[in-house]
């Protein structure tokens, strides 16, 4: 069993994406015997208004609710967020991803505090991207930072009864961002044969904290999968990364 | 399915390329079924001089006699030392068996100084694998004031049509639909694969816009992303061989004996 806690559907205006629907993105995968995703709705990066991206997500996933597990993107900085949280809690969306960078906040604005603890106490786990994209070829208008690990270290320390997903990091394994017991790390970016990133990071935090993530569809999703199953661990480990840790942090029991 | 890697690195006096060793190099192309790997030791930074290029070229032989035949090596010169660099060229490929030449970033490759590097390329039967990228980012771009790009690449190639040239990284050089559309024409160009960027369609993109037959595999020890990205790409298992091996071999096979 895999579930990918690092996957998206719909719009991406900088480049087209081979899979945008729900039917396209279900096709990647079944070719790779991803059983659940964890996906967000790319269009909400860009939309002034992130809801309707939420809503639209809602509408896109409707006949595969078991397979898709949505996550809600908020912007703290934009009015109705507490109530767009309300809305996407009663239409089952069991997370929310954040993009400082794009909707242009830190981490550790008052706003984003009081989003992240309300969403933290209606159990919903919060992720951030470092990236969405590698930067060196950005387009013109993409002007999109990579994210600080000390702004997400912050985050982690000011709220600590939060659950913070860091996707697509690569090098955090000898930052002091693993002390903090409340983040846990998506693995597609890490390396596991040159460098060894994901088994080292593996050593300092354990098998717990790491979930296993494709970034589908804006990135092939087999040198993810390829990096848990070579990752010198014991196959238990393995276990917690492909799915049960995103189980349980997505509240699938 | 043979697979050739055609971009791949091994450590030198200059690069610890952190901590790597042939023996890891090794390792990890035999996890994922790497037969071959065509290494480089480039400097990377500043202006290397004849002793050190040289030097570097000499770390990699090292790795080639450790692992005969598994580790095949490109020729690093800087074409700035014009008289030291043919003589290099001409020492490790005809007498060490190197197989290539590669060039980085102390100029473009679109530079007349780099002219005769690529008339013994040709005269030798060998490839140049020229680090590459656009860079749209301007503090990235800035760190490499003389990256070659597709356009500077295409034009040499222009120059010289009987040269094999191979663009450096599509999933390493910045902007690799830009790199993809100014190379479309430039028929005697190949782009390797290599590079962590691992974006969904970029190879079927490249097979739409090179064709298979230009396409060589490579990692840039990003080794993973690099089988990954070949392997998961909606394309056909001829063209996949293509990439992953036959291209190379071919290109292998003009060498002057």
């Amino acid at each position: 069993m895999i579930i990918d806690f690092n996957a998206y559907l719909g719009q991406w205006p900088f480049r087209r994406l081979p899979a945008r629907t729900a039917d396209e993105v279900l096709a990647i995968m079944d070719r790779h015997g991803i059983t659940m995703s964890a996906v967000s709705s790319l269009s909400s990066v860009l939309y002034a208004d992130p809801q309707d991206g939420n809503l639209e997500l809602m509408e896109e996933i409707e006949k595969e609710r078991k397979r898709f597990v949505p996550l809600a993107v908020l912007n703290p900085k934009y009015p109705g967020w507490e109530s767009d949280l309300d809305e996407c809690v009663s239409h089952g969306f069991r997370g929310i991803r954040l993009y400082p960078q794009s909707h242009d906040y830190a981490l550790t604005d008052e706003e984003c505090l009081k989003l992240v603890s309300r969403a933290s106490e209606a159990g919903l786990s919060v992720s951030v991207p470092v990236r969405l994209r590698d930067g060196r070829g950005r387009h013109w208008m993409d002007r999109a930072r990579d994210l600080k690990l000390s702004e997400v270290e912050q985050l982690a320390r000011r709220v600590p009864g939060a659950k913070i997903v860091l996707l697509e990091s690569r090098d955090v394994s000898s930052s002091p961002i693993v002390e903090c017991q409340n983040v846990y790390f998506e693995t597609s970016s890490m390396p596991s044969l040159l460098g060894g990133e994901l088994a080292k990071l593996l050593r300092s935090v354990g098998a717990s904290r790491l979930v296993f993530g494709s970034g589908t569809p804006l990135k092939y999703a087999l040198p993810a999968i390829l990096k848990v199953k070579l990752l010198d661990g014991p196959e238990e480990a393995k276990e917690k990364i492909l799915w049960s840790n995103a189980s349980r942090l997505l509240g699938l029991g | 399915m043979s697979r050739i890697d055609c971009h791949s690195h091994v450590a030198s006096r200059f690069w610890d390329a952190g901590g790597l060793t042939p023996e890891s190099l090794v390792n990890a192309a035999d996890k994922l079924g790497i037969d071959v790997l065509c290494c480089s030791t480039p400097i990377v930074r500043g202006m290397p001089t004849p002793e050190e290029f040289a030097a570097s070229n000499e770390d990699l032989l090292k790795a080639m006699e450790e692992y005969p035949g598994k580790i095949l090596g490109y020729c690093f010169v800087n074409p700035g030392y014009q008289t030291e660099s043919l003589a290099e060229i001409e020492r490790r490929v005809a007498e060490d068996g190197m197989v290539g030449i590669k060039l980085y970033n102390q100029y473009k490759c679109s530079d007349p100084v780099v002219y005769p590097i690529v008339r013994k390329a040709i005269e030798l039967g060998v490839p140049i694998l020229q680090h590459a990228g656009y860079l749209t980012d301007p503090e990235e771009a800035a760190l490499q004031p003389n990256i070659s790009n597709a356009r500077d690449i295409a034009f040499l190639a222009s120059m010289f049509p009987e040269a094999a040239i191979i663009e450096a990284h599509l999933g390493g050089g910045g902007d690799w639909e830009w790199a993809l559309k100014n190379l479309r024409n430039a028929r005697n160009v190949y782009m390797d694969t290599s590079g962590s960027v691992v974006d969904a369609g970029m190879v079927e993109k490249a097979v739409r816009y090179l064709g298979a037959e230009r396409l060589l595999f490579g990692t840039d020890l990003s080794m993973e992303e690099g089988v990954g990205k070949v392997l998961d790409a909606c394309i056909s298992e001829g063209d996949r061989q293509l990439i992953f091996g036959e291209n190379m071999k071919k290109i292998l096979g003009r060498r002057a004996r």
